[in-house]
C-alpha cells in the first residue's frame, strides 16, 4: 500500500462535495481553496486511473503531493 | 492544472521545473554521495525516472558538497561549495506533534543542525524554531527527530 | 498511539507531514491520541539527579505510558529520555535468567545453583583470606533500602569497608565539599529557590543536557522576572547561550576565577561583615596536612593576589567578566549557585566546591530564600541511597564516618553486632577498589546496578583486572551484556525500576517512594530480595546463623525502610516521619522530617530557623536564627577555606596539546544501558563523536564527518569529529554514553586527594585526522 498526504486546490463547494465521494481519497481539513487529504493506492499502477479521475472533477485546479509512505 | 510531486533534490540544485529539463540522469552525484544520501528515482516512475532525490528521514543530506561540482549539466551549481548558501529546502516544525512544544524537553533538531545555532534556535522557552534566513533544507533535523513521523519536515521550493 | 494499527499509523503519518508542510494546523485528533490505560501510579523517573515525578501508566500488566506529575517539583514537565522510559523495560538485551561463565561460554542455571555458587565463593575468600578479601560496588541507582542493607552486610556483618558506589565517581568532592565547609553533607536549599533567586551563578554544570527540566524552571523565571544567568564553563553549550554573562576558561583554571571573585568581593568591600563575623570561621591545609584555624586578616593576605589580572592571565577568561561577575554575584538580591560535574570531577574538586562555598559565605547569600549554594546530582539516588544511607568506604549512615570511634559504636549498637565489629580505617574508594581486585587483593567482587566497565576512568586498566581469571566476579544487572556483565562470572538478572518498590533520594534532599507496578520480565528479582538472600545465606556459610536471623529479619522493603527511618533519627537528617505510607500520599518529601503529623513538603531550607529549619533549636538551642549546626566543633559556624588555585593532574602540553573533556547528551543517560533501547532516542543521538572548534579543525583540516584519532596517554579511538563552535579552541568534548566507543580509556584515573573523585573532566590529548 501507498499512502500520499495530499493537498487538492479547488474552485467551488461543488468540486468538494464530488472529491469526498472519492473511494481513494480521505478529506481531513479544508483552508480557503485547498484541501487536505490522504490518497490510498494499491500500487503505483492505479496512479493513471486516479489521476483521470480527479481531472475529470469540474472545479479541481490542482494537486500537490506532499508526503508518502509505503507499507 | 498541475500535478507536483515535492522531492527534495541534491545541494545546488536549479529550480525544480528547470531541474528536470537539465538533468540528464548521470547518476553521478548518486555514485559520490559518501552517506548514499542521494537516490535515483526508479524505473516504476517513468515520468521522473533517473531524477537523484533525497529523502531526508532515510537519510538526509550532511553538506559535504562534494556533488555539485561533479554535475556535467548544471542542474546543480557547479559553483556552490559554501554550505551556509545551499537552499534545497526549509524546515517546518508542526507545533502539534513536537516533543518540545508538547512539554517535553528535547532539542535533537537544534543540537544536530549543520548550520549550528542559525537556522534552528532555541526561544527562552527551551522551543526550537527555524530561522528562515539560514535554514538550507539539508534535513538533519528531520533524521533525527525522536517523534514519528518526524515532528520537523522540510518543504522544497 | 497504541490504538493505532501499522496502515491507520502510515496513514496518518502521511497525513500529519502533509498538513505541516502546506501549513494546516492539524494533529491527531485527540481520541486517537490518548493512551489507554488501566490505571496511573504515581513514581519517580529512572533516570538522573533531578528526581521528577511522574506517573507510569499501566495497561494488562505492561506499562505503556509515562506522564509527567503536575503536583510534584517538576510540575508535570519530562525530558525526552523521560518520556520513553516504557520502551527501557522489555529491551532484547534485558537479562533474565541467571548466567554463569563457563570456559568462556555462558550458560543459564537457576536462582538456588547462582546463590549457592555466590554463597561458597564469598564464604570460601573469608574463610581463606579473611574479611577483607571481599568486597562491594554499590549504585546511586539502587534504591536506599538495598544500599543500606548491603552496607550493613559488609559493614556491619562481614565487617570490612570494601564497598564503595559510583556516586564516588560523580558526587564525592561535592560531599566533601558540604562537610569541609558546613559540617554536613547535602544542600541546604531546595530547587523552590529558582522562584527567588535574582542571580544565578552555574558553573561546571550543562544543566540544560544533563538535567534539563531543573533548567527549565530558571528559564521560567527569566522570562518573568529581571534575573541575571552567569555561566561558567569551557564549553558554550545551550546552557552558556542562554546566559547574560558568559565566562569561557582553559578548563582547569577555574580555582584562579573563583578566587578572584572573591579578590573582587573583598576589595569592592561587596562582603558581608556581620554575617562573616557570626557565622564564619576560616582555616587552611598546611604544607604538612594539619588543618589551622586563621583569621579573616589572613584570610585577605591569602586573596591579595588572585586579582583579576592575574586570573585573566592564567585562565583565559577576560578580567572584565570576571569583575562583572562577582558584582552581579554579591549584590543581587540573592544568588543562587548550580555546579555538576565540571567541579566534581577533578583533583581539586574538594577545593573548588570549598571556594563556591566561601563565595555565599562572605557575601552572606545563604539560608535566605533564592540564596543557596546547590550542588546538582547525576543519578536519581546518590544523595538518598548512597551520601545519605552511607554506602561509601569512608562512610556510615546518615553522616557518621567510619574513622570516628564514636560513630562506628553508634552503628554497632543500633545494629547489634559486638563492639569493634566495624573496621576503624576507611575502605578503598571505586578507583582504589578495582586497584585492589586488579591486584588480587580482593577475590570476590559483587557490583550491583552500575557499568564500571564503561565507567571507570582509565578503564582499559581495570577492565584488565576484572577480566581476571582467578578472581570472582559477580554483576546484578538488568541488562547483559553490558560492558561489565560481559567481565563477569556470574550474572544476576535484575528487576528494573517499577518491577520493584523502595525509595529514592534526589539532589534538594526529596526523598520520593516507587511502587512496584509490574511483574519483573522473566526469571529477575529484585537486588533487595537478592541482598536478602545472599545475606542470610553468606552468614550461615561463615556459621553465623543467630547473627544472619537477627540482623537480617525483614520480611519486606518496608520494614527494612522502617530501620532506615530509625537510623536517622538522632541526626541532622531525622526524617524519622516519612513513613511508607506518607510517602506514598505525598509528592517527594524534604528531609528534615522529624515527624509523622510535619507538613509536606517538609524542610525546604536548612540552616535557618526562620524560614523552618525544625532541628535547628534541637542541635544549637542558643542561636537566633542562622547556624550551622552539622558544625559543632568550630561553634556552629561555617568554615571559609583559603584553598590557593591547582591546575589539573594533566594540563596540556607540547606533545598532547588538547584537552578532552567528556559529558553528557540531553537523549541519553550514563553508559547507555537504558537508553540505548530507545529507537528514537537512538535516531536522534545514535553515536559518539569529537566536537571540535572551527579554529582548531581548521588547523588540523579536519571537516564534520571526518575520522579524527584522540589519544592520550593511556590509549587511542577514532571517532567521527562535530566541528561546532561548542568547545573552545584548545578544547575537545566527547560524551561518555556510547558502550562500543570506550572514551574512557583515555581518561586519566588522577583523583582529588580528599573526595578521591578522578578528573573525567580533563585528560590531555593530541588530535590527527585519522
Amino acid at each position: 500500500m501507498l499512502y500520499l498526504g495530499v493537498i487538492i486546490e479547488v474552485e467551488g463547494e461543488e468540486a468538494e462535495k464530488a472529491l469526498s465521494a472519492l473511494p481513494f481519497l480521505s478529506l481531513y481539513a479544508r483552508k480557503e481553496n485547498q484541501l487536505l487529504g490522504v490518497i490510498e493506492l494499491k500500487s503505483l499502477s492505479e496512479w493513471q486511473e486516479i489521476e483521470e479521475k480527479l481531472q475529470s472533477i469540474p472545479g479541481f485546479l490542482g494537486l500537490s503531493i506532499l508526503s508518502s509512505y509505503v507499507t | 492544472m498541475f500535478f507536483s510531486f515535492t522531492y527534495l533534490r541534491p545541494p545546488g540544485a536549479v529550480k525544480e521545473a528547470e531541474f528536470i529539463k537539465k538533468c540528464i540522469r548521470c547518476g553521478k552525484c548518486q555514485q559520490i554521495c559518501p552517506y548514499n544520501s542521494i537516490k535515483l528515482i526508479s524505473w516504476q516512475n517513468p515520468f521522473y525516472f533517473g531524477l537523484p532525490y533525497i529523502e531526508p528521514r532515510k537519510k538526509p543530506c550532511y553538506l559535504c558538497m562534494k556533488c555539485p561540482p561533479l554535475c556535467p549539466s548544471g542542474a546543480l551549481d557547479r559553483n556552490l561549495k559554501d554550505k551556509y548558501k545551499v537552499r534545497m529546502g526549509i524546515a517546518i516544525i508542526n507545533k502539534n506533534t513536537c516533543w518540545a512544544y508538547q512539554g517535553s524537553f528535547c532539542r535533537a533538531c537544534f543540537m544536530n543542525c549543520p548550520i549550528f545555532d542559525k537556522a534552528l534556535k532555541l526561544t527562552d522557552e527551551l522551543l526550537p524554531i527555524v530561522i528562515e534566513k539560514y535554514c538550507v533544507g539539508c534535513g538533519v533535523c528531520e533524521y533525527v527527530c525522536p517523534v514519528e513521523p518526524s515532528a520537523i519536515i522540510i518543504k522544497t521550493y | 498511539m497504541s490504538k493505532l494499527n501499522r496502515r491507520d499509523f502510515l496513514k496518518w503519518s502521511a497525513l500529519i507531514t502533509a498538513a505541516s508542510v502546506a501549513g494546516f494546523d492539524f494533529a491527531l485528533p485527540e481520541s486517537l491520541q490518548a493512551v489507554e490505560v488501566d490505571n496511573w501510579v504515581k513514581s519517580v523517573c529512572r533516570y538522573c539527579g533531578a528526581g521528577c515525578g511522574l506517573y507510569i501508566g499501566v495497561k494488562g500488566g505492561k506499562v505503556v505510558a509515562v506522564k509527567g506529575d503536575d503536583k510534584n517539583w517538576n510540575k508535570g514537565f519530562l525530558c525526552v529520555k523521560g518520556s520513553y522510559l516504557p520502551k527501557i523495560l522489555d529491551a532484547p538485551d534485558r537479562s533474565k535468567y541467571p548466567m554463569v561463565k563457563e570456559k568462556g561460554k555462558w550458560k543459564r542455571i537457576s536462582w538456588d545453583e547462582a546463590m549457592q555458587l555466590m554463597i561458597s565463593k564469598f564464604a570460601e575468600a573469608i574463610k581463606k583470606y579473611g574479611p577483607h578479601s571481599v568486597g562491594f560496588y554499590g549504585s546511586g541507582q539502587s534504591y536506599s533500602e538495598e544500599s543500606y542493607l548491603a552496607n550493613k552486610l559488609f559493614k556491619g556483618a562481614i565487617g570490612t569497608n570494601n564497598i564503595d558506589g559510583n556516586p564516588r565517581l560523580c558526587m564525592a568532592s561535592a560531599a566533601v565539599g558540604y562537610v569541609t565547609s558546613f559540617g554536613k553533607d547535602e544542600p541546604m536549599g531546595c530547587y523552590d529557590d529558582i522562584n527567588y533567586a535574582d542571580c544565578f551563578f552555574i558553573i561546571g554544570s550543562n544543566m540544560s543536557e544533563a538535567h534539563p527540566v531543573i533548567f527549565r524552571l530558571i528559564m521560567e523565571q527569566k522570562r518573568k522576572r529581571n534575573v541575571k544567568i552567569i555561566v561558567v564553563d569551557p564549553r558554550k553549550t545551550v546552557t552558556a547561550r542562554n546566559a547574560d554573562l558568559y565566562l569561557d576558561f582553559i578548563p582547569g583554571t577555574d580555582l584562579y576565577i573563583l578566587n578572584a571573585m572573591a579578590h573582587v568581593i573583598i576589595k569592592e568591600k561587596l562582603y558581608n561583615p556581620d554575617f562573616v563575623n557570626k557565622h564564619c570561621v576560616f582555616k587552611r591545609t598546611n604544607p604538612d596536612g594539619k588543618i589551622e584555624k586563621v583569621t579573616f586578616e589572613d584570610y585577605l593576605k591569602f586573596i591579595e593576589e588572585y586579582t583579576p589580572e592575574m586570573a585573566e592571565q592564567k585562565s583565559g577568561c577576560p578580567k572584565e567578566k570576571i569583575i562583572q561577575a562577582a558584582r552581579w554575584f554579591a549584590t543581587s538580591k540573592a544568588t543562587m549557585s548550580f555546579w555538576c560535574m565540571g567541579i566534581n570531577q577533578r583533583t581539586r574538586g574538594v577545593w573548588a566546591n570549598n571556594l563556591i562555598h566561601n563565595l555565599h559565605l562572605l557575601t552572606g547569600q545563604i539560608c535566605r530564600p533564592g540564596a543557596t549554594p546547590f550542588s546538582l546530582t547525576g543519578q536519581p539516588n546518590a544523595c538518598g541511597g548512597i551520601r545519605d544511607v552511607g554506602l561509601l568506604a569512608h562512610l556510615l549512615p546518615y553522616g557518621r564516618l567510619v574513622a570516628n570511634e564514636k560513630h562506628r559504636e553508634e552503628m554497632e549498637r543500633f545494629w547489634g553486632v559486638p563492639k569493634g565489629r566495624i573496621h576503624p580505617t576507611p575502605g578503598p574508594t571505586a578507583v582504589e577498589l578495582f586497584r585492589k581486585f586488579e591486584a588480587g587483593e580482593i577475590k570476590c567482587i559483587w557490583i550491583v546496578c552500575t557499568n564500571p566497565g564503561q565507567s571507570l576512568p582509565n578503564v582499559d586498566r581495570y577492565r584488565k583486572g576484572m577480566a581476571r581469571e582467578d578472581t570472582f566476579l559477580v554483576v546484578s544487572e538488568a541488562y547483559h551484556p553490558s560492558r561489565t556483565s560481559e567481565l563477569a562470572d556470574l550474572v544476576l538478572p535484575a528487576a528494573l525500576w517499577c518491577e520493584k518498590e523502595g525509595t529514592y533520594g534526589q539532589s534538594e534532599r526529596r526523598y520520593q517512594y516507587l511502587p512496584q507496578v509490574i511483574k519483573p520480565l522473566g526469571e529477575a528479582k529484585s537486588d533487595f530480595e537478592v541482598i536478602l538472600t545472599f545475606a542470610r545465606g553468606l552468614l550461615t556459610a561463615l556459621g553465623r546463623e543467630e547473627e544472619a536471623k537477627k540482623l537480617f529479619p525483614y520480611k519486606n522493603s518496608e520494614e527494612v525502610w522502617d530501620e532506615i527511618r530509625a537510623c536517622s533519627k538522632d541526626t541532622v537528617y531525622n526524617f524519622w516521619g516519612m513513613t511508607r505510607a506518607r510517602l506514598i500520599k505525598e509528592h517527594g518529601l524534604l528531609w528534615p522530617f522529624p515527624s509523622e503529623d510535619y507538613p509536606a513538603p517538609g524542610t525546604l531550607r536548612r540552616y535557618t530557623a526562620k524560614y523552618g529549619d525544625p532541628l535547628l533549636k534541637k542541635f544549637d538551642p542558643q542561636a537566633e536564627d542562622i547556624s550551622f549546626y552539622g558544625n559543632p566543633a568550630d561553634g556552629n559556624k561555617a568554615v571559609t577555606w583559603l584553598r590557593p588555585a591547582v591546575g589539573p593532574a594533566e594540563p596540556a602540553d607540547k606533545d598532547y596539546p588538547f584537552i578532552l573533556t567528556t559529558g553528557r547528551l540531553i537523549e541519553h543517560w550514563h553508559t547507555g544501558t537504558m537508553t540505548m533501547k530507545v529507537p528514537e532516542l537512538m535516531r536522534a543521538a545514535p553515536h559518539a563523536f569529537v566536537e571540535i572548534n572551527p579554529k582548531d579543525a581548521e588547523k588540523l583540516g579536519i571537516k564534520t564527518g571526518d575520522k579524527v584519532k584522540i589519544t592520550s596517554r593511556r590509549g587511542s579511538i577514532v571517532l567521527p569529529a562535530k566541528v561546532v563552535d561548542i568547545p573552545r579552541p584548545g578544547v575537545v568534548f566527547v560524551p561518555f554514553h556510547y558502550p562500543e566507543s570506550l572514551i574512557n580509556s583515555l581518561v586519566t584515573d588522577a583523583f582529588d586527594a580528599l573526595s578521591k573523585q578522578p578528573e573525567y573532566k580533563i585528560s590531555a590529548v593530541k588530535l590527527e585526522k585519522a
